[in-house]
């Protein structure tokens, strides 16, 4: 192969267009021949023209969540398979519900709430099709949820990090988490108390029904008590994805 | 009530320097950064190969993840971000469509002597010295079948034999429209101030 031939090839593998018949060869030349990888930057930094030329489209707010929990993941030395079954559940959170940025703290624990409904729910990827996650209202700043949802099973699990933990006197506790479903006039419903896990930092919920129909799901920190209406105070939401 | 967004600030005025810094101390701030910079355009193009947005999400990701997992092998003197973070978006972008039919993606070391003395970041300047209006009066400029050419291969991820089969030309043809393509738009660079050292 010849420095025009190898010319002409570096030029399609530029724009990603080289064929497979002439990839040995052209690595083959390219192997001993400075001038033609000199050359081949420099139609590859060409090429990069037609990547500024496009139409620019806003991407979902998603996905800067998404990629930034793998990598505070992937920082933190959690272990990330190559397709984590949460991954693909996230990529099905419709893009006009956003999910919040909440640093690094707040991304570790929804990759940990994540891995935990894993384990609560005990079924395949596939079975799970809903998720959609929330971060720090004003009221619990730190606490950061994530809501499945197994439309076969029409059960949902709600996993919460980052709250604060619930007093004990004489070995009662002092209030609780309840969980509501939201319907989209706004009416909650009753759906389940937060429970910890012994470590007392994460807190779960399951309930035993079609959150698809709901609007949100809120969790509030109530009085000691069956209630069937929330009067304590909101501590998170979470926007129910549109299937 | 309405959701919060915490964790740090990121100014919109962070250069890449200061993503390149943070990238070699492991700093995950390096990626959002780098995505408040690019994200737009990694999506933009991704989609624009893919025409499908959730496809263009996951190319997007990979994409990220990838900068981040590869960030120790960066070298700022090798090249501009963008550059980098472009090719990686543009190649999976391929792959992703190509995966449908089976093709593969081939990758190349090349020359790291030429990238070196691109010590200033090209397109960085070439943003700031072309709108986006000229860049695609630039592209329009070219001859309509090598503008074609290059599209065919560049967005839509056809190789050179495809495209000859596709504009029913010479494989030859298709092999020298493209280099002059690409020559044509170096020299639109060029002309507005922006060019590599060829020593």
């Amino acid at each position: 192969m010849t420095c025009d031939d190898a010319d002409l090839l570096l030029a399609a593998y530029a724009v990603g267009a080289l064929d497979a018949d002439d990839r040995l060869p052209l690595r083959s030349h390219l192997v001993d021949c400075d001038r033609c990888r000199h050359e081949g930057t420099r139609y590859v930094q060409a090429a990069e023209f037609l990547a500024l030329g496009v139409d620019l489209v806003t991407p979902p707010p998603a996905l800067r969540s998404r990629i930034m929990a793998r990598v505070h993941a992937e920082a933190a030395g959690e272990p990330v398979p190559g397709e984590p079954w949460y991954r693909r559940l996230w990529s099905v959170v419709p893009s006009g519900r956003g999910l919040t940025v909440a640093g690094a703290g707040a991304a570790l624990a929804a990759v940990a709430a994540a891995a935990l409904v894993a384990v609560l729910l005990r079924r395949g990827p596939g079975d799970a099709t809903l998720i959609a996650r929330s971060c720090g209202l004003t009221a619990a700043p730190g606490a950061c949820a994530t809501l499945t949802y197994v439309p076969d099973a029409r059960q949902a699990v709600l996993s919460v990090d980052g709250l604060t933990p619930i007093e004990t006197v004489n070995g009662r506790p002092t209030a609780m988490y309840e969980v509501w479903l939201i319907r989209p006039d706004g009416s909650p419903t009753a759906a389940a108390f937060l429970t910890p896990t012994p470590d007392g930092k994460h807190w779960t919920a399951a309930m035993n029904a079609d959150v698809s129909q709901y609007a949100a799901v809120a969790t509030t920190r109530e009085a000691p008590g069956n209630t069937d209406y929330p009067r304590g105070t909101e501590v998170l939401r979470i926007s129910v994805p549109t299937p | 009530m309405t959701e919060e967004t915490r964790g740090p600030a990121i100014s919109v005025t962070s250069t890449d320097e200061q993503v390149v810094s943070l990238l070699a101390e492991g700093n995950p701030q390096a990626i959002d950064m780098l995505y408040e910079r690019y994200g737009r355009l990694a999506y933009s193009l991704a989609f624009r190969v893919l025409g499908d947005g959730a496809a263009a999400e996951d190319v997007v990701q990979d994409a990220f993840l990838s900068v981040w997992r590869r960030s120790s092998t960066f070298e700022a003197s090798r090249g501009s971000l963008r550059t980098w973070l472009c090719s990686i978006v543009h190649h999976r972008a391929l792959d992703r469509l190509r995966g449908r039919s089976g093709r593969a993606r081939f990758d190349l070391t090349l020359d790291k002597a030429t990238a070196e003395t691109a010590v200033t970041d090209t397109w960085e300047i070439v943003a700031d010295a072309l709108e986006r209006d000229q860049i695609r009066t630039a592209l329009g400029g070219l001859p309509a079948e090598q503008r074609q050419t290059i599209e065919l291969a560049y967005y839509g991820g056809y190789s050179q034999s495809e495209i000859s089969d596709l504009m029913r030309v010479p494989l030859g043809t298709v092999k020298g429209r493209t280099r002059m393509a690409l020559r044509k738009l170096r020299g639109a660079l060029e002309t507005h101030g922006v060019g590599w050292n060829t020593t």
